[in-house]
């Protein structure tokens, strides 16, 4: 039976496996393990790097200011970040970008990333690793598309299909200037803005983690419980 | 399922089983109790949960609150706002009007409750535009200078206080506060 | 007054409220002879336990269900955003969403087993043939519901998932085509088909609950099979379903829930795909498109013959195939365990129909193509040698008592 059930939960992941791209290795996440929640100065990092870098294009629509009440910003923190984007609050993180104008500087509108990294197998590991992914090597891009770049779009290594219509958005060390004075090199910028689309994508994954743990306790418990009562009642039942 | 379930086999031999002894009785009780207890306290708390997602949700506790510019609001006249899906006279009262009112403090007595203590600014009255009866949105007139409800009839004056049945209390004053001279926050 | 209020007096008034009502609707005697006393082989293994936690799995997904239906917005506009407000927005939204969505696939590993495990006991024979044959028509209903609420959240796999499987329909002769236009209520997959589905969605549970009533029904009128096989005929043989196998099924229930929470609270998205987080785009189809598990050896089967029309036969075929087993299997033994032709047989059924999922998930490309073609003549052929398999095999000793 046990084999059973997890021979039918194995099936799951093949199914997801399949198209993509081989990605490097897989990151070490500060929201993945055991963690008590966000780290609240990377979210602040990805914030910057996601308000001044994605955003031009990109929206962030289910995600507000206030959102990040819950993740440790204060009011006047919140308050004043949204005041310097001339936002409101509870407004949603829409890019200044129209559609309109997204199509045809792109061939296509940027999509939203809200929900970017449940969206694509790899997760934050795909978003990261795709932020890599940019090279102006021709020898390299020879490799992966033997035919050249399609016009209008850019290599990337991890793009399934290598022809990404988005160009590399993190053109070069100190795009941004973080709150807190840590360097911004492109690496540093791919991992806060990563991690940030994690917190975008599952604002809810501590909640989750944190009411699974009093859940299990307490059906361990019970079960035992029950396991325990089970015996005693069959005591007296023949063949048992 | 592959192989024949282990458990049907007569794994122990239970020999003494027979006489159960009156202590064994009263353990058993205990445990079946302590676990119905426990069982039925694990899913009460499930319950928890799932009757709060019926409750506002953020994004409408995130907006219970409204800013209204006093600004646009004449002398004299009384406008409409919608905060949390009720509304909210605010009345920008003349000297005439702030006088009237407070004489009318001998006269509505249904519910006492001096002008002075609905106001925080004597010209500016901010009531909630919510009939005390049966909730119907009151219309401005009547026989006490304020307002009157469609719906029963009852009759307001120039503070929000009751007048006139069947309503028993005075429109009601939402929190609010002055966030500057000309801006008030409601909620 | 106060001399009335004594608690034997109180005792005795509500033992005569309860003879007065009773009376008038005996529910209390039917729920003690369907609940309380009634008789249970006791002999039962904890492969019975999935009966029972398949009737939980269904009351959960109503429970959860009825909870999203209060926030779900039934409009291919709002449908997807709708489901992002009760995961972010909503108070414990998350929770009732995850429930429902990781319930799904419990629901079925449970009436997978349940299935099974009829299967190995010989579950299905007279007379229980109409038990059986009500079970399978859950298992269709459940099919149906499941399909149609991964429809709702409105991702590509719901828009994709929902395009193929209705498009399954067009082989019907002559009037295939429209009937899918029908069904659609429109010249393609849109907001028609979503409100549809969703309110068919909604219906169905409880159209489930119907035929469970029926299933119930049955198996009180002959009792439960047994992992022997055999009629019981000695009284003893039974036990009272309360305590002995409320306990047990409450001791089956905590196992149960234990990975499908941790499933809930850990790795919600597991069993489902990154895709169905893209909101649906008629013009764009996702580079792999594969439906939930669940359905993935039936998937398979579908794509293991290249013409259309004899795929989609044998999908629905190799579902409807079970309604017949009580008569194909004409062996007079029921449990597997005193058959040594049939028990190998059906554990190759059984690793098959796995190997039938697997195949599911993976392109429809060579050589998997040919995989899936042997694995559904060996599906097939498990029904066809049924037959003959009563004349050839000699069934082990069978004993008299459990």
């Amino acid at each position: 039976m046990k084999l059973l059930l997890s021979a039918l939960l194995l099936l799951a992941p093949v199914a997801m496996a399949g198209e993509g791209v081989e990605l490097p290795h897989r990151k070490d996440w500060s929201f993945e393990g055991l963690r008590a929640g966000w780290n609240k100065d990377e979210l602040y990092r990805g914030y910057t790097v996601a308000t001044q870098v994605c955003m031009a294009c990109h929206s962030f629509k289910y995600v507000s200011h206030r959102d990040l009440m819950r993740v440790g910003f204060t009011e006047a923190e919140v308050q004043t970040l949204a005041k310097a984007l001339n936002m409101d609050i509870n407004a949603k993180l829409i890019s200044g970008m129209d559609e309109a104008t997204a199509k045809e500087t792109f061939g296509k509108v940027p999509p939203d990333l809200s929900l970017m990294n449940r969206a694509r197998a790899g997760g934050a590991d795909y978003a990261y690793w795709l932020l890599h992914g940019y090279s102006e090597d021709s020898a390299e891009i020879a490799k992966y598309l033997p035919n050249g770049v399609p016009p209008g779009a850019h290599f990337n290594k991890y793009f399934p299909g290598h022809a990404i219509a988005m160009p590399n958005p993190l053109t070069g060390e100190g795009l941004v200037t973080y709150h807190d004075g840590t360097a911004a090199s492109i690496d540093q910028m791919a991992h806060d803005v990563t991690t940030f689309m994690q917190w975008t994508a599952e604002p809810e994954r501590f909640d989750r983690q944190r009411t699974g743990v009093f859940v299990l306790i307490y059906l361990l418990l019970f079960t035992l419980l029950a396991y325990v009562t089970k015996r005693v009642i069959w005591k007296d039942v023949k063949g048992h | 399922m592959a192989k024949p379930p282990v458990n049907s086999q007569p794994a122990t031999a239970v020999e003494d089983d027979a006489p159960l002894g009156d202590v064994n009785a009263e353990r058993r009780a205990l445990l079946i109790n302590t676990t119905t207890a426990f069982g039925v306290a694990g899913a009460a708390c499930v319950a928890v949960p799932f009757l709060r997602t019926l409750s506002p949700s953020r994004a409408t506790e995130a907006l219970a609150t409204v800013d209204i510019n006093l600004a646009e609001i004449p002398a004299g006249s009384v406008k409409t706002y919608l905060w949390q899906g009720k509304p909210v006279f605010v009345w920008h009262r003349t000297p005439e009007q702030i006088a009237k009112a407070k004489q009318q403090d001998t006269t509505s007595t249904m519910d006492a409750e001096p002008d002075a203590e609905r106001v925080k600014k004597p010209e500016w009255l901010v009531v909630l535009g919510v009939c005390s009866h049966l909730g119907c949105v009151p219309m401005q007139g009547g026989e006490s200078d304020g307002w009157r409800c469609p719906c029963h009839g009852s009759q307001f004056d120039l503070s929000g206080r009751v007048t006139h049945g069947p309503a028993g209390k005075n429109l009601e004053v939402p929190p609010y506060a002055f966030l500057n001279d000309t801006t008030i926050r409601i909620g | 007054m106060a001399a009335s209020l004594k608690p034997a007096k109180v005792e005795n008034d509500i033992r005569n409220f309860g003879r007065w009502f009773e009376d008038r609707l005996p529910l209390f005697s039917f729920l003690r002879d369907n609940m309380g006393t009634y008789p249970t082989p006791r002999n039962l293994n904890y492969m019975w336990n999935f009966g029972s936690l398949a009737g939980i799995a269904l009351v959960l997904q109503i429970l959860t269900g009825l909870f999203l239906a209060m926030h779900y917005k039934p409009d291919i506009h709002l449908a997807f955003d709708s489901i992002q407000v009760m995961m972010r927005d909503l108070h414990w939204g998350w929770l009732v969403r995850n429930l429902h969505m990781v319930g799904a696939s419990f629901f079925f590993i449970v009436v997978y087993i349940h299935i099974g495990r009829g299967l190995y006991y010989g579950s299905y024979k007279s007379p229980r043939e109409v038990l059986w044959g009500l079970g399978l028509i859950i298992f269709l209903l459940m099919m149906a519901t499941a399909f149609m609420g991964y429809v709702l959240p409105w991702g590509q796999m719901s828009y994709w998932g929902a395009t193929v499987i209705t498009n399954l329909l067009s082989v019907i002769p002559f009037v295939g085509p429209d009937i899918v236009v029908w069904l659609w209520g429109g010249y393609s997959v849109g907001d028609p088909t979503l409100s549809r589905f969703y309110a068919i969605h909604f219906v169905l549970p409880f159209v489930i609950v119907g035929v469970v009533v029926l299933h119930l029904w049955a198996l009180h009128h002959h009792k439960s099979n047994n992992p022997q096989g055999i009629d019981l005929t000695k009284a003893d043989d039974y036990i009272p379903f309360h305590p002995y196998y409320t306990i047990k099924d409450v001791f089956g229930l905590g196992v149960y829930l234990i990975p499908f929470t941790f499933m809930v609270f850990y790795a919600p998205d597991y069993l489902g795909h990154p895709d169905n987080y893209i909101p649906a785009n008629p013009l764009v189809t996702p580079a792999h498109i594969v439906p939930e598990w669940y359905f993935l050896p039936f998937y398979a089967i579908l794509r293991a013959i290249p013409i259309k029309e004899l795929g989609v036969a044998a999908m629905f075929g190799s579902i409807l195939i079970m309604f017949l087993l009580p008569w194909l299997d004409k062996s007079p033994v029921r449990s597997a365990r005193f058959r040594p032709l049939y028990r190998p047989l059906l554990l190759v059924f059984f690793a098959n129909f796995l190997f039938l999922g697997w195949l599911g998930a993976k392109p429809a490309e060579a050589p998997y193509t040919t995989m899936a073609a042997l694995a559904t003549a060996v599906y097939f052929a498990f029904f066809a040698l049924l037959p003959l398999l009563a004349k050839v095999e000699k069934p082990k000793p069978i004993p008299a008592t459990i």
